[in-house]
């Protein structure tokens, strides 16, 4: 195949800048005029907008270092007791006191409304879906999503799964649904299972449990803290598609 | 005088059929009365009658003549549902209306025609207001308007459509004299005494004296001689709006599978959903008849949880009951009711985050409900009980958004976060005391519980077995013992004493005795 240029005379101002010249070109300017400037390949990539309620997440927000993205799958990774429960407590309370509508995916059952109303959740806007095996899990989900919920949480609970672990294209298909609706979709599950249709993943390490016996003989448990192993996140999202 | 309005459909037991099978408008198709030899035709449509068929001829008659006559018996249930179209179409234009079976409405029409004051015929407009209106019920409509129930009807069955015809007031009298005395529709003897008596119309009998008609023939006679001259003899009877509107039919053979019947289903229920639309209501229960192939009924109800109109939705709900329990004979008819309902209104804010859409929303929670079953979807409350993890599910309905949420109303922020992972049912356990009675040690159990348990799911099927990682393992911290005591009047009150505890694998778990058995059982994990 011919090329252009070896079949059409080069244009009357020379030919566009190499990639690498332009990214020299670029780096060469001034950091407030480099932000104005944009590549067709960073228009190209969407832009992630962040949840408008990532401030009253603050565990959040430590873990990604950043504010809650919508439109995306975030794939929260932990063991039993590494402090998950608790991260999805927090991020339910976060959207309902901003008087967004949650919904959690609650496949193990766990939630307690009581400890859920002292942890800062506004019960009256949570929808609380109890499936019974992965497959419903997974499809109430999507029909959560396609309502308008800001706030989705699936917490897979403990192992082992009802059901395994779906396949890749289970979890490909809820992230691109997720990536169609302004939507912060938390996957919380105790080992991987998006992969890579995440597009953030975060990896819980092992918590400090805070006992205080306050002079007494009977201690108490006061905080868990969770620590973050490791964030991965996505080098390319999935290409959006439109999603019926 | 009161002006009255009179909406005619034409053919109306054809009319009924042809609204529920619309497919047919353009086919030869008639309805025929009785079975086997006796058959007749009743009505015909304008294509079987290019034909040469008349109403009366046999069945038989018909098809000698012309073979491809598709033939449908009277459904009830189609001029059931028919009727009930037309009352709603009348009920949108006058309160005060009467329903006659043959496919007649009767409007009053006093107080209706201020809203058509600035026509220069509001009478007219008003006319071809309800033929739009029962036209996009699925009927024809013919509509006169006169100061009688006889001569509005007269004038409906004369007028054409978009051409309704009026009478005007004071001059019934005039229109109805050179009618033909059979539009009274006298008994047999009443029309012998009148015929030998040599009145052949309307006008013959208006000239009559009233008294003298009466002595002679009675209330029947004293009735005929106000309806000719253009009075009515009885005040109208106002009809009941249907307070459960419904649409259904009978089928032409049973049905055994279920693909063809949704299809018919289908179409019943888009009619009904219209109807619905057209008041701004939705559905809040849908109630399906059955009947069955050779005897027998079959009800089913689905209750939605919020008022809805999604076709799709409530026809997979229909498909997932019948799939779930088969009706167990083949079906000759159906009907579908439904109950109405306001749907619920939002109202956005400028400033507020969106609210979710109601109608959106209804439709979720009916395919979660049909997917999991009503008990395993809402809005978490705590009971306010002693005991932990107890709860109930309330119907989801979020409040409407206030406005912007105020700082205060944030938690207080702590360095962690202290939640608890409920297991349910709770998982058994062995646990080694030390010589002070607190737990040292734990290990795995393969005893059953003694809880009860909830393995059996509201939709019939045994649910997976609870999944919990292994509670085993030397005591790390004990914090302990916590009693907790409830319904002490009860015949099973509930008393136990929970500790709290850390394994050295760094699992936290809530656990608790029994005293009634002093069996162990952990209900909780820290996460």
């Amino acid at each position: 195949m011919s090329t252009l240029s070896g079949v059409l005379p080069p244009p009357a101002g020379g030919l566009p800048p190499s990639r690498d010249r332009l990214r020299g070109i670029l780096e060469r300017l001034e950091p407030r005029l480099r932000s104005w400037v944009h590549t067709g390949e960073t228009l190209r990539r969407p832009a992630i907008s962040p949840a408008p309620w990532s401030a009253r997440a603050p565990g959040w927000r430590a873990l990604l270092e950043g504010d809650l993205p919508l439109r995306s799958l975030i794939e929260l990774v932990g063991r039993p007791g590494q402090g998950r429960f608790g991260l999805v407590l927090e991020l339910l309370a976060a959207a309902t006191r901003s008087e967004e509508n949650a919904a959690l995916v609650d496949l193990g059952d766990a939630l307690d409304p009581d400890l859920a109303a002292a942890a800062g959740v506004r019960l009256e806007r949570l929808l609380w879906i109890r499936p019974q095996r992965l497959g419903q899990a997974l499809a109430t989900t999507e029909i959560t999503l396609h309502t308008g919920f800001p706030c989705v949480v699936l917490d897979l609970g403990l192992p082992p799964l009802q059901g395994g672990r779906g396949t890749a294209a289970q979890w490909l298909r809820l992230a691109r649904v997720a990536q169609a609706h302004p939507v912060v979709l938390v996957v919380s599950s105790p080992f991987v299972v998006a992969g890579g249709a995440a597009t953030c993943r975060i990896e819980l390490g092992t918590a400090r449990a805070q006992w205080s016996a306050r002079g007494r003989e009977i201690p108490l448990l006061e905080v868990l803290s969770p620590r973050k192993r490791r964030t991965a996140r996505t080098l390319s999202r999935p290409p959006r598609a439109a999603v019926g | 005088m009161a002006r009255m309005a009179c909406a005619c459909v034409p053919l109306f037991p054809l009319a009924a059929r042809l609204r529920a099978e619309p497919e047919l408008r353009s086919e030869a198709v008639a309805i025929v009365e009785g079975n086997g030899p006796t058959a007749r035709l009743l009505t015909l449509s304008r294509v079987a009658r290019r034909y040469g068929l008349r109403p009366g001829m046999t069945l038989a008659q018909a098809r000698s003549i012309l073979s491809g006559l598709i033939a449908r018996p009277r459904d009830a249930a189609c001029e059931r549902s028919a009727l009930e179209a037309l009352a709603e179409a009348a009920e949108r234009l006058s309160p005060r209306f009467e329903l006659d079976p043959r496919g007649l409405a009767y409007l009053d029409l006093e107080g209706c025609l201020e809203r058509f004051a600035q026509h220069d015929r509001p009478e007219q407009e008003l006319a071809l207001v309800l033929e739009r209106e029962i036209d996009r019920a699925g009927l024809p409509a013919r509509v006169g308007i006169a100061s009688s129930r006889l001569a509005a009807r007269l004038a409906a069955q004369g007028a054409r459509s978009g051409s309704p015809q009026i009478v005007p007031c004071g001059q019934e009298g005039t229109f109805l004299a050179p009618l033909s005395l059979a539009r009274l529709d006298p008994t047999f003897d009443i029309a012998q005494t009148l015929h030998a008596w040599g009145v052949r119309t309307l006008g013959d009998l208006a000239r009559l004296p009233v008294e003298e008609v009466t002595a002679r023939l009675g209330e029947e006679g004293r009735k005929l001689a106000w309806l000719a001259r253009g009075r009515d003899p009885s005040p109208l009877v106002p009809s009941e709006p249907p307070r459960l509107p419904s649409e259904g039919m009978s089928l032409e053979w049973p049905l055994a599978s279920l693909e063809p019947f949704l299809f018919l289903a289908r179409a019943a229920l888009d009619r009904l959903i219209g109807r619905l639309e057209a008041e701004a209501l939705g559905c809040v229960r849908l109630e399906l008849e059955l009947e069955l192939e050779p005897a027998g009924r079959d009800r089913r109800t689905l209750d939605l949880p919020a008022p809805m109109r999604d076709r799709k939705t409530l026809l997979e709900l229909v498909r997932w009951n019948l799939e779930a329990r088969p009706p167990g004979a083949p079906v000759s008819g159906f009907t579908f009711f439904a109950h109405p309902d306001r749907p619920r209104a939002a109202q956005l804010g400028l400033f507020a985050p969106p609210e979710l859409s109601p109608d959106r929303l209804a439709t979720t929670l009916a395919r979660l409900f049909a997917l999991l079953g009503p008990d395993r979807v809402g809005s978490p409350r705590p009971t306010g009980a002693h005991r932990p993890g107890a709860f109930e599910l309330l119907p989801f309905a979020p409040p409407p958004v206030q406005g912007s949420p105020e700082e205060g109303s944030l938690p207080p922020r702590r360095a962690g976060l202290l939640a608890v992972r409920c297991l349910r049912p709770p998982v058994p356990i062995e646990v080694h005391l030390d010589p002070r009675g607190r737990p040292a040690r734990l290990e795995a159990t393969s005893t059953p519980t003694a809880e009860p348990s909830a393995r059996s799911s509201s939709r019939g099927r045994i649910s997976p077995p609870p999944s919990h990682p292994p509670l085993e393992g030397r005591v790390r911290v004990a914090s302990g013992p916590w009693w907790l005591e409830e319904l002490w009047w009860h015949e099973t009150p509930m008393a136990r004493e929970y500790w709290d505890i850390e394994l050295d694998s760094g699992l936290i778990a809530r656990t608790y005795r029994e005293h009634k058995n002093g069996l162990w059982f952990a209900d909780g994990l820290y996460d």
